[in-house]
């Protein structure tokens, strides 16, 4: 008879399988809106008229710089997408309280992160590569270290789905959703790379510079823009990694802190066997 | 009996007036919220995107395109409300029973909405034009005019969300509304940039963007208040909105008979 370890994880493994099922079943709209219009948009926009605009034709790296904050945004919107259902859940029907008599609350959380982390993964790895084929020459990718880049990615979209869902189990209202984007989202956001890097904001205004650094965006951001260009004006790929890592470990165990309100508690009053 | 003019004045304004109560105790929210971003905006592009190497004279144009997406965010939330009030709630059946026809109800939502956009944007429009100061390259402020472009765009916006609410599914709504609808219209609106830059590097592109009403919007609150000659003129910018807004009034009363009348 299988252990009580390997049943748990047998239906870890079929709460993923379903939530992937429910993916693919929806794969063609996510894949166009934010696999191909977003890309194209922002490519065409960001990167070929804004650049053309904003910047003298010889700042190719400058132009490049700017373009690369967008992964940030993409990184939100597609996250939000696959982690804020949960949240409606709450309010709505509750489903996680059936899944919660299957697994533990924490164990079901767990499984939404890493399911939030690969399908958020899953779209955002082709924006860059797709870019760089719209634009040519126009995106400079001559110093573009591609797998160091992926793995950003891939824990650019772990933090930001640890995050969305500690947010959720602080918000438990779907009235406050605006708020937190232009509150939350929004400040770390705009501070966090998406526009400029981070050696200008610390040579304009070295306090927030250094302030800017507990902001997780931080580090999807310049670890994007050291590896795709490279050089010592970004922080080094190991300090985004480890960051992101430090943030992602520190938002899932708050999550889980936080999360008593909303599962445990339940769980405690005997309505699970 | 027939309603008499007088009789649905009455149920407007009262209507109005519950929801005015409303925006009083959520307006310390809203009123933080548009300042949040006015700040944030004021700080990008008065000080980090200049130090960038951005070109000096993009900087007034480009906050000013992008203060406007305040109105935007507005719009998308009174759209998502709608929306999911649709789905779910339906408050709007119980609104439904008064004794009012639908295009008076959808009127009071209008007019909430430009109330709100006003209250909300105006003060935050002005803070920012005063924490940036010289740096926007100011020549001419036209403020009655302005007052009128933004009259305007609030009313095309209103008309333009509670469209898009009436006229799509929730999960339409849910899933595409801002990569299919919204954010093409901002990226295609002259928010970023100026139509004249944009035309001046790729003409077509130019004609391609005057399809747009967010040009408008855009170039008309930047021609108010910047001034000068590099920007759509206001009054072709004020006829433009009127013909749009006409359009989606048009739209949204197909789309709420639709919708709404089930006989």
């Amino acid at each position: 008879m299988a252990s009580n370890t390997t049943k748990k994880f047998l239906f870890f493994l079929q709460l993923l399988h379903r939530d992937f099922y429910i993916f693919f079943k929806n794969f063609t709209t996510d894949a166009i809106n934010n696999g191909l219009i977003f890309p194209l948009m922002y490519a065409f926009f960001f990167a070929y008229i804004q650049s053309q605009l904003y910047f003298e034709t010889d700042m190719l790296q400058e132009r490049t710089i700017m373009f690369i904050g967008n992964i940030s945004l993409l990184t939100l919107v597609s996250s939000y997408h696959f982690t804020f259902p949960l949240l409606f859940d709450f309010e709505g029907a509750r489903h996680v309280d059936y899944e919660i008599r299957t697994l533990s609350p924490r164990l079901v959380i767990l499984e939404k992160i890493v399911f939030a982390t690969l399908a958020t993964f899953a779209l955002i790895l082709p924006f860059f590569p797709f870019c760089k084929l719209l634009l040519q020459n126009k995106f400079d990718t001559s110093n573009t270290n591609w797998i160091q880049l992926f793995i950003i990615l891939f824990l650019g979209s772990l933090c930001v789905s640890a995050y969305y869902f500690l947010a959720i189990c602080i918000l438990k209202n779907a009235s406050r959703i605006n708020n937190f984007w232009l509150r939350f989202n929004l400040p770390l956001l705009l501070l966090g790379g998406f526009w400029t890097p981070w050696y200008i904001t610390m040579k304009v205004f070295p306090a927030l510079g250094i302030a800017t650094l507990a902001n997780p965006f931080l580090y999807i951001t310049e670890g994007a823009r050291q590896t795709i260009v490279g050089g010592s004006k970004f922080l080094s790929f190991p300090v985004s990694v480890t960051a992101l890592i430090c943030f992602s470990l520190l938002f899932t165990m708050l999550t889980f802190y936080f999360l008593k309100n909303e599962l445990i508690i339940f769980n405690q009053n005997g309505c699970i066997p | 009996m027939q309603n008499t003019f007088i009789d649905r004045m009455k149920i407007f304004s009262a209507l109005l007036q519950r929801d005015l109560k409303i925006l009083k105790s959520e307006l310390f929210d809203l009123v933080t919220n548009s300042l949040i971003q006015v700040g944030l905006n004021a700080l990008l592009f008065g000080y980090l995107l200049p130090a960038m190497g951005i070109k000096p004279s993009i900087i007034g144009p480009m906050y000013l395109g992008i203060v406007m997406l305040v109105l935007y965010e507005l719009g998308f939330a009174i759209s998502a409300n709608t929306s999911m009030d649709l789905a779910y709630n339906r408050f709007i059946d119980y609104q439904a029973t008064f004794s009012l026809p639908k295009r008076w109800l959808f009127a009071e939502y209008l007019s909430m909405f430009v109330i709100k956009a006003f209250v909300i944007s105006v003060p935050a429009i002005l803070v920012g034009t005063k924490l940036l100061g010289n740096r926007l390259g100011i020549i001419q402020t036209n403020w009655p005019l302005f007052f009128i472009v933004y009259f305007i765009a609030t009313i095309f916006l209103g008309l333009l969300f509670l469209y898009l609410a009436m006229g799509s599914s929730f999960e339409w709504f849910n899933d595409n509304v801002w990569p299919r609808c919204l954010s093409p219209i901002v990226n295609f609106g002259c928010v970023f940039f100026t139509w004249k830059m944009a035309y001046s590097l790729y003409p077509f592109l130019g004609y391609i963007l005057l399809l747009n009403p967010m040009t408008y919007i855009c170039e008309g609150v930047r021609s108010t208040i910047i001034g000068g000659n590099q920007f759509i003129d206001a009054r072709i910018c004020i006829a433009v909105l009127i013909g749009w807004s006409i359009v989606f009034g048009f739209l949204l009363n197909k789309a709420v008979t639709k919708r709404l009348d089930l006989m």
